[in-house]
């Protein structure tokens, strides 16, 4: 053997492990071990076998050496003195671009020493070190960048597979900025919106945008006009990507929910390409938030949930009042096993859609945070529902919900009037955060729960003779009372209280209303026994309007707003009152006072 | 009196020794001299009855000055009737020692 024929002990060690930053040997002399033409998006490259005699690494030609191997002057066996090259690490592979190649000839013994695998630590290949052998060990080191239905051997690598050239320049998405714009991305899109069109003064157009993410992060892109022709058909949920040459610009964080500082815009120039490799890039990121934490989020915060569908109250078509359009909204309440239960709207396409039977476990993403009754949650437009996702939550939460009971009642964050789910001891307030906050002033009615202490009822006008069957006002005439909306006679009416009342906690009071059930219960007579003795018998009348004073109660309230000739008020409606329960209130007061502590 | 009575169950009397306590629960058993109540932290205590209150119900609280052997000479009793939760009187009892300041 000639000495140029001698190849430089542990090049490939040194290349592998200084990644290409050639402080070892200048310009080594290797072997080619094997040459295989590849097809890629760009045409032909060339993927090498480099040996030192001890090690063997992967490399691949630049299309500037690609005349070498095509003319056969490097080829398998050829020794060749490496003049530039680059070390790429891609898919945790580090792959030897060459760069430059000066070929020295080719020694008539075949292989020079046995070399083995950098990267696999150097297990040996078997002593009969046939081609076959070594082709079969180092294809699969590059196949397994490719998709993995690979029934092994050498397989042919068909086009659109592995691009080496493209693999060895990806970008981290959160690596993209402005300032660069030679780049590529490999990502799955996470969520496609649907073709948005829009007018206005400066005319009309179309769009669509999707979520891009890999391991690195997440980013919104979007395509305009004829893009989005070009494009909608292409990008697809949960598919994988190539994508180059998009605009990157800064985000516009109103229409986003996504936490990035830059966004894409799909662009005529803009090259996107399937993927079929996937295994690198993560699903989609969820950060799960239990409804229990939901009262901890601010209004206006997006988050995700998994959640499993109660109830469905079906597709109500509304007229919003920002564009005056009909819009389609489907209303549900989730349970989660934080024991907790919350309103969740979704709309237009996926509300018409949505299938709650079976009660399903749904993951949701980009749900903005309401404070709709307490709280509620709405499904963004770049949120999505995945109903019985493949992870592992969904077991729990399905295991959790069968051992509940059908009719288990949770606790919600507001009470509804129609139907009470447990109680709302979580929700009381004091009365000053009552005035504070302004509840009731908004247009909807607020719903809180407070305990005060009745201190003064409004002896005058304490009721109004109602009519016994439909509850209304009466007018007295000579034979009796008369109902307008019956239009019957009744001798007697029905008494029901309308009773203003004051009540009182430690830090405010509050002027309230009561009506007849909940009255009844303040006064401790009915309002037909006290307005007898208002007629009869004024002390006992007062004394039975002052019985009731000075006791307190567990309220719920309803705060609503009321324009009276110019006049806006907010008024207070007592719902129930009920007595307290001494021991639970204490029993509450320890759990709070423990948390007060820790 | 200046100084208020320190709640205790019967673990804390110890720390009470020669000084007037309040004490609450459960009567267990009862004789003309002697009585023993189970405590709010399920401890049992004797109380040297000055025959002057009446044991009437299940619960009492007994006002009383703890001796050397831990037993208590009752100054006052009131009876707390046959409904009455003593964990929460043993969490009563809990927070007056975790807060001296508030109960002193």
């Amino acid at each position: 053997m000639t000495t140029d024929m001698e190849l430089t002990p542990n090049a490939i060690k040194t290349l592998f492990d200084t990644r290409g930053e050639t402080s070892g040997v200048e310009h080594p002399v290797l072997q080619v071990i094997n040459v295989k033409a590849v097809q890629s998006g760009t045409g032909t490259r060339y993927r090498v076998i480099l040996s030192d005699g001890a090690h063997f690494m992967q490399a691949m030609l630049s299309s500037n050496t690609n005349p070498l191997a095509e003319n056969n002057t490097l080829e398998r066996w050829s020794v060749i003195r490496l003049m530039g090259s680059v070390c790429n690490e891609v898919n945790g592979r580090r792959i030897l671009i060459i760069l430059n190649v000066e070929v020295l000839g080719k020694p008539e013994s075949g292989k020079i020493g046995n070399p083995v695998s950098i990267e696999n630590g150097g297990s040996p290949s078997s002593s009969t070190t046939t081609t076959n052998n070594n082709e079969q060990r180092s294809q699969p080191t590059p196949m397994s960048i490719s998709s993995s239905n690979n029934s092994g051997g050498p397989v042919a690598q068909s086009s659109g597979r592995t691009n080496f050239q493209l693999e060895s320049s990806l970008f981290p998405i959160t690596g993209l900025n402005p300032y660069q714009n030679r780049w590529t991305i490999k990502a799955r899109v996470t969520s496609k919106s649907e073709v948005k069109h829009w007018h206005n003064s400066k005319g009309e157009g179309k769009l669509f945008n999707v979520h891009l993410l890999d391991k690195s992060g997440e980013i919104k892109a979007t395509a305009f006009k004829d893009q989005v022709d070009r494009l909608y058909h292409i990008l697809e949920e949960d598919k994988v990507y190539y994508i180059s040459k998009a605009r990157v610009t800064m985000a516009r964080k109103q229409f986003s929910t996504l936490d990035s500082e830059y966004e894409l815009v799909l662009e005529n120039q803009t090259e996107i390409e399937v993927c079929p490799d996937e295994v690198a890039i993560p699903k989609v990121n969820y950060n799960f938030v239990r409804i229990a934490d939901v009262e901890s989020c601010e209004p206006n915060t997006t988050i995700d949930m998994i959640a499993v569908v109660r109830d469905d109250n079906g597709v109500q078509e509304i007229v919003t009042k920002t564009t005056g359009r009909p819009v389609k909204k489907r209303e549900l309440v989730v349970v989660d096993d934080s024991e907790k239960q919350i309103r969740l709207t979704i709309w237009d396409k996926l509300a018409e859609e949505f299938d709650s039977s079976g009660a399903p476990v749904v993951a949701f993403r980009g749900l903005r945070v309401g404070d709709f009754g307490g709280r509620s949650l709405s499904l963004g437009s770049s949120g999505s529902a995945k109903v019985n996702p493949d992870i592992p939550e969904t077991t729990k939460l399905k295991h959790w919900y069968a051992s509940q009971s059908t009719d288990a009642s949770y606790s919600s964050f507001a009470p509804q009037s129609t139907g009470s789910i447990g109680h709302q001891a979580n929700t009381r307030i004091s009365l000053n955060k009552v005035k504070k906050d302004g509840l009731g002033s908004s247009e909807k009615p607020d719903y809180f729960s407070t305990r005060a202490t009745v201190v003064f009822m409004r002896s005058e006008n304490p009721a109004y003779p109602g009519c016994p069957e439909c509850r209304k006002k009466m007018v007295a005439n000579e034979n009796g009372w008369a109902c307008e909306k019956c239009n019957k006679q009744f001798p007697e009416p029905t008494w029901r209280y309308i009773l203003t009342a004051s009540i009182e906690d430690a830090t405010a009071q509050l002027y309230v209303q009561l009506f007849d059930e909940t009255a009844a219960i303040i006064v401790g007579q009915s309002a037909n026994e006290v307005m007898r003795l208002k007629d009869s018998d004024v002390d006992a009348f007062t004394k039975a309007m002052s019985e009731g004073l000075f006791k307190t109660y567990n309220f719920k309230v309803r705060a609503k707003s009321d324009t009276f000739n110019d006049t806006t008020r907010i008024k207070y409606n007592i719902m129930e009152a009920t007595p307290i329960d001494y021991v639970q209130e204490a029993k509450e007061m320890v759990i709070a006072l423990d948390n007060l502590t820790l | 009196m200046d100084k208020p009575t320190p709640r205790i169950n019967s673990a804390l009397r110890e720390n009470y020794v020669e000084q007037t306590v309040r004490i609450v629960g459960k009567i267990q058993s009862f004789n003309g001299e002697t009585a023993v109540i189970v405590a709010s932290d399920q401890g049992h205590c004797m109380v040297k009855v000055n025959g002057e209150n009446s044991w009437s119900g299940s619960y009492v609280e007994v006002i009383g000055r703890i001796n050397k052997d831990y037993s208590i000479t009752e100054f006052k009793s009131t009876s707390l009737g046959d409904d009455f939760d003593l964990e929460l009187a043993n969490k009563v009892v809990e927070y007056g020692q975790k807060y001296k300041e508030i109960f002193e």
